[in-house]
């Protein structure tokens, strides 16, 4: 296992890989930043360059820069049909903006300048969570100010479409598609749901999490499992990560938490949680077991954690507010760290 | 217009006061506010985040507008700097705790000296303003040599020498010193034929051997001309003359453990050994001194550089001094040549001073600085240091100048009067603490270092933790971790009462019910139950959909019930207000489910009596819950509401009648005209009904 830190010089947000089947080029990384002399929002687009595929220090080519309307607070790629990618971006104001990546212009030496699409005043508040569908580009977006939108793409427009307003009741906090009509959400006071496009009105399914003791938890991330859709996980407070197997609609299983098991190596946020995909690709579909989970933490670990073994990948001395996998064949890893630089790591697997 | 002129003449004044604020106020922001005030004009300052004040004129309502400007205030904090700061946080951190786990006084230095080298490594890597960190990196490579490297102490003069050789090419950057002068003529000797005929080929040598870059001379002496193969002149002897000088330099003993692969020169480690070395070498390099070949040397310039170089490996005081060009490389030449078996620092300190009477350098202070250190002066170290470099420096390099003994330790460590009780070394990080603080993306560092100050660390992370902005969850989560980890209760709930009202007040209402939570905030959690209760009271919340919402309210309210007695009536609540919907519902579209009708209603009146009877229902609701439960009495099926039950309802509405005689709370007066005899009615006639069924 190999890691490098690419120092930025000005605050990182999230990370994400573009997700490329094409091997023609090299990894694609979206990251948004942050300058703080300027007070500007960015976000970039950059090859990851390294001159051979185990040694050597990586470094990063900018292909793309766009200048956001608000500080970002949520992220997501998606690749779409004929070669092209998504970048969308949520922004603390409460807008989405749309970045499209052209495949083709990507690998030319200029650097891209397709203008983004901005749909401002999407939300009232700060949109925590975005997820784009891969093929299709529906955008979903969850807010602060408790509002589920569903932002369809055509051409050069965006089409949002409201999909559930709790007028602040509840404060959304994380968002994954699950299928092309169907998405799970959390938040702070309410609890894991489960919706259908299909069926409006309400989730179609829901499920407490039971927080450690009496003090209430906040979900940061969630993830649905990428071949077996009915699972999903979420990462939160005080270490904690649950499991749920909509299958059964009891109780989710905690996986890591101050309480759960002795093997808590993390006891603060547990800022995003992902299936890991090196396992999903290298292991044959257990439907018994939880699949293995990759999570960072504020704490600086970044861990996997496979039937209550925790496996720690990363020790950082400060906190890893994003990380993301490739999900090629889950090798490598980016993860954006709060000291202003981007961590790229090799692992073998 | 007069308002913004102000403004902007303050922000010149600002500027000015600023010292070298100037360059980051050029790039001050501007936005615009609104107006919203009836008064004709209003400025406002104020401290934003860190060092940044905030200028804010807002004019008239009617006229809208005004703006707010930004001014960074001191020094600016460039991204470079920031890499420093949070690169060498971890070394920190590791020495702070490595301390409080207990030391042995005996080998601390050792701990010390990996924490020098792990920050040594963060000064290495690449940076752009290449020079100031090359000095710092300078001066604090010499300060591990002489005050934390114990293994070095019995060769500190060639540790000099190493160091002069790293560090010469930084120390002067305008004037000559040797490495110059060696660079300079090492670009030519590519191009000459014949160096020896030049001055200049001699002068770097023999500059280069008196501060001991002993593979620069040799590499310089196998470009002269002599070793030519197309030789037309008889050069033989002259030959073996540059030879022989070379061989000499190859063996020149050296008094340090070892020598780095392929450098000439003999490392001896043991003293006795050495000396024995040392005298038999320089009466070989007298015996070439007065060999008789020197009168068949043909050429005159080779002839006087070679006895120069030998003047130089003798150790002559006349042709050192000529050959370096500051203090530093005299000292480092007299170490060398003249006098290598001076251990004694005392030595040191006298021969420090007598050579930088005779070659001083433009820096005032940094010569000051490298003799201090030299000589262990702390105190003029500490003062030097601190007009050289900044508070990055100072934070860092006290645990260093503590590794040399107990005389430097009380003088950091101990309280003084004038500095309102604080030692030296707590000043110091203190005053870096704040220069972190003072930018939005170093202040999570601060506290590793204000944990480090024993005196005023805790109260300024109270205050710096106080100070966040409670409008970003994320940030404030991050705080309450801070918190969390340095065990400060009282900021954490204070953090989370502020991040609570917040969302609150930005229509949050979930989310601010959970940071209360977090904050333990019984008092506004009432409330807020109580508004909640309102809003479900007065009707205004009737329709399913708002009652969904409000059952996730209820749901979080409710989730702390052991804690929040008070507020577990609502999830009680909650079922009868559903019940009470569905029945509407039912009875709307077809009173064919007669039984399931019922089995509601009874539902309803469980729910309704266990509310009343809990004791935790607030008595200002009890008349609404009663209103509504007119509908259950009224039943007209069947009798849904028992005798007891009834006479429970009745002994509540009693109670209300005698708190308003009691003049307690007139809750009766709030209600319908008419509304409490329909009560009345509906109670008296149902139990008339439950009397006769029974």
């Amino acid at each position: 296992m190999a890691s490098w830190r690419l120092p930025q010089g000005r605050a990182v947000g999230s990370v994400r890989w573009l997700p490329s089947s094409a091997a023609a080029w090299d990894r694609m990384l979206v990251s948004t930043l942050f300058d703080p002399e300027t007070g500007k929002p960015s976000l970039e687009l950059n090859a990851l360059g390294s001159k051979d595929s185990t040694e050597g220090r990586p470094w990063l080519d900018l292909r793309g820069e766009w200048e956001l309307p608000g500080r970002v607070s949520a992220l997501a790629t998606a690749a779409l049909q004929g070669e092209n990618f998504l970048a969308v971006a949520g922004s603390i104001e409460g807008s989405v903006t749309v970045v499209p990546v052209d495949a083709v212009q990507v690998t030319t030496s200029e650097l891209l300048d397709k203008e983004p699409l901005v749909l401002s005043g999407l939300h009232e508040a700060s949109v925590c969570a975005v997820d784009v569908l891969d093929d299709s580009g529906d955008c979903l977006a969850v807010g602060e100010d408790g509002k589920i939108s569903v932002v369809k793409i055509s051409e050069s427009e965006l089409l949002p479409k409201r999909v559930h307003d709790s007028h602040g009741h509840i404060s959304f906090s994380a968002a994954h598609w699950a299928s092309s009509m169907e998405f799970v959400t959390a938040g702070v006071g309410a609890p894991l749901q489960w919706w259908d496009l299909r069926k409006p009105g309400g989730p179609v399914s829901q499920c407490r999490l039971k927080w450690d003791g009496s003090s209430p938890g906040f979900v940061h991330s969630l993830d649905v499992h990428p071949s077996r859709k009915h699972l999903c996980v979420v990462g939160g407070s005080g270490g904690s990560i649950f499991a749920w197997d909509l299958r059964w609609q009891r109780d989710a299983v905690k996986l890591a938490g101050v309480s759960a098991s002795k093997s808590a190596i993390v006891e603060s946020e547990v800022w995003e949680v992902k299936y890991d995909h090196a396992s999903t690709i290298s292991s044959s579909s257990d439907s018994g077991k939880v699949p293995p989970v990759m999570f960072c933490s504020e704490d600086g670990v970044l861990a996997t954690i496979e039937g209550g073994n925790v496996t720690e990948l990363l020790a950082e001395p400060c906190a890893i507010n994003s990380f993301d996998v490739d999900c090629e064949n889950g090798k490598d890893i980016v993860c954006g760290l709060e000291h202003e630089s981007i961590l790229f790591l090799k692992r073998r697997i | 217009m007069p308002g913004i002129r102000r403004l902007e003449e303050l922000e010149n004044g600002e500027r000015n006061a600023g010292g070298d604020g100037s360059s980051s106020s050029s790039a001050a922001v501007i936005y615009s506010v609104p107006g919203g005030l009836r008064d004709p004009g209003r400025l406002w300052v104020s401290w934003s985040n860190g060092n940044q004040l905030q200028l804010s004129y807002i004019e008239n309502a009617v006229a809208g507008g005004g703006r707010v400007t930004e001014i960074h205030l001191g020094e600016g904090w460039d991204a470079e700097r920031r890499r420093l700061a949070y690169d060498s946080l971890p070394a920190f951190a590791l020495l702070q705790n490595q301390r409080q786990l207990g030391y042995n006084p005996g080998d601390w230095w050792e701990h010390v000296l990996e924490y020098s080298k792990s920050i040594r490594s963060v000064l290495d890597q690449p940076t752009q303003g290449k020079e100031k960190t090359s000095m710092l990196k300078a001066v604090w490579e010499l300060i591990e040599v002489f005050y934390v490297d114990r293994s070095a102490t019995w060769w500190l003069p060639e540790r000099l020498v190493d160091w002069l050789a790293e560090y010469d090419k930084v120390l002067l950057s305008d004037e000559d010193t040797v490495h110059s002068k060696v660079a300079s003529f090492q670009r030519k000797l590519s191009e000459i034929q014949f160096p020896e005929d030049d001055v200049a080929y001699w002068d770097a040598m023999a500059s280069a051997l008196s501060v001991g870059w002993l593979d620069v001379v040799i590499a310089f002496l196998r470009m002269h001309g002599s070793y030519r193969l197309d030789q037309l002149d008889d050069r033989q002897t002259e030959n073996g003359l540059v030879e022989a000088v070379t061989l000499l330099i190859m063996q020149m003993p050296r008094l340090r453990p070892r020598l780095p692969d392929g450098s000439p020169g003999v490392a001896i480690g043991f003293k006795p050994d050495f000396s024995k070395a040392r005298e038999k070498w320089r009466s070989q390099v007298s015996k070439l001194e007065n060999s008789v070949f020197w009168a068949e040397c043909n050429h005159r310039g080779t002839l006087l550089g070679l006895k120069k170089l030998i003047q130089v490996l003798l150790g002559n005081v006349d042709v050192l001094q000529l050959s370096t060009f500051h203090w530093m490389e005299l000292l480092v030449a007299h170490f060398l040549h003249l006098i290598p078996f001076s251990l004694v620092l005392d030595g040191m300190r006298s021969i420090a001073s007598k050579c930088k009477g005779l070659k001083s350098f433009g820096d005032e202070d940094l010569q000051e600085l490298l003799s201090a250190i030299i000589s262990n002066d702390t105190e003029i170290l500490l003062a030097k240091c601190s007009k050289v470099f900044n508070a990055w420096m100072m934070a860092h390099v006290d645990d260093l100048l503590i590794a040399k003994g107990e005389d430097v330790r009380s003088l950091l460590e101990e309280d003084r009067q004038t500095l309102g009780g604080l030692s030296l070394k707590e000043l110091h990080r203190l005053v870096y603490s704040q220069v972190l603080s003072s930018h939005s993306l170093t202040w999570q560092l601060a506290p590793v270092y204000l944990a480090a100050c024993p005196n005023r660390g805790l109260g300024m992370l109270e205050a710096l933790l106080m100070k966040q902005s409670c409008s970003n969850q994320k940030l404030a989560l991050k705080a309450l971790e801070i918190c969390r980890l340095y065990e400060l209760d009282t900021v954490s709930t204070a953090i989370a009462r502020a991040v609570g009202v917040h969302s609150l007040k930005h229509g949050k209402k979930g989310q601010g019910i959970m940071w209360l939570q977090l904050a333990r905030d019984e008092q506004r959690l009432s409330t807020l139950a109580d508004q909640i209760l309102n809003t479900i009271t007065s009707g205004e919340a009737d329709s399913l959909d708002n009652l969904e919402h409000f059952e996730g309210l209820c749901d979080i309210l409710g989730s702390g019930a052991t804690k929040h007695q008070g507020l577990s009536f609502l999830a009680r609540y909650k079922s009868f207000k559903a019940a009470l919907q569905n029945i509407r519902d039912l009875r709307r579209r077809e009173a064919s489910y007669t039984e399931n009708l019922a089995a509601l209603g009874r539902a309803a009146v469980t729910s309704l009596l266990q509310l009343l009877k809990s004791g935790t229902f607030p008595r200002k609701f009890w008349l609404s819950l009663l209103q509504e439960s007119v509908e259950l009495l009224e039943w007209p099926e069947q009798v849904l509401v028992s005798e007891s039950e009834t006479n429970t309802l009745l002994c509540c509405l009693q109670e209300l009648f005698l708190a308003r005689d009691r003049l307690e709370d007139d809750i009766l007066s709030t209600a319908e005209p008419g509304a409490v005899d329909r009560l009345r009615l509906a109670l008296a006639s149902n139990l008339c009904r439950a009397i006769l069924q029974s």
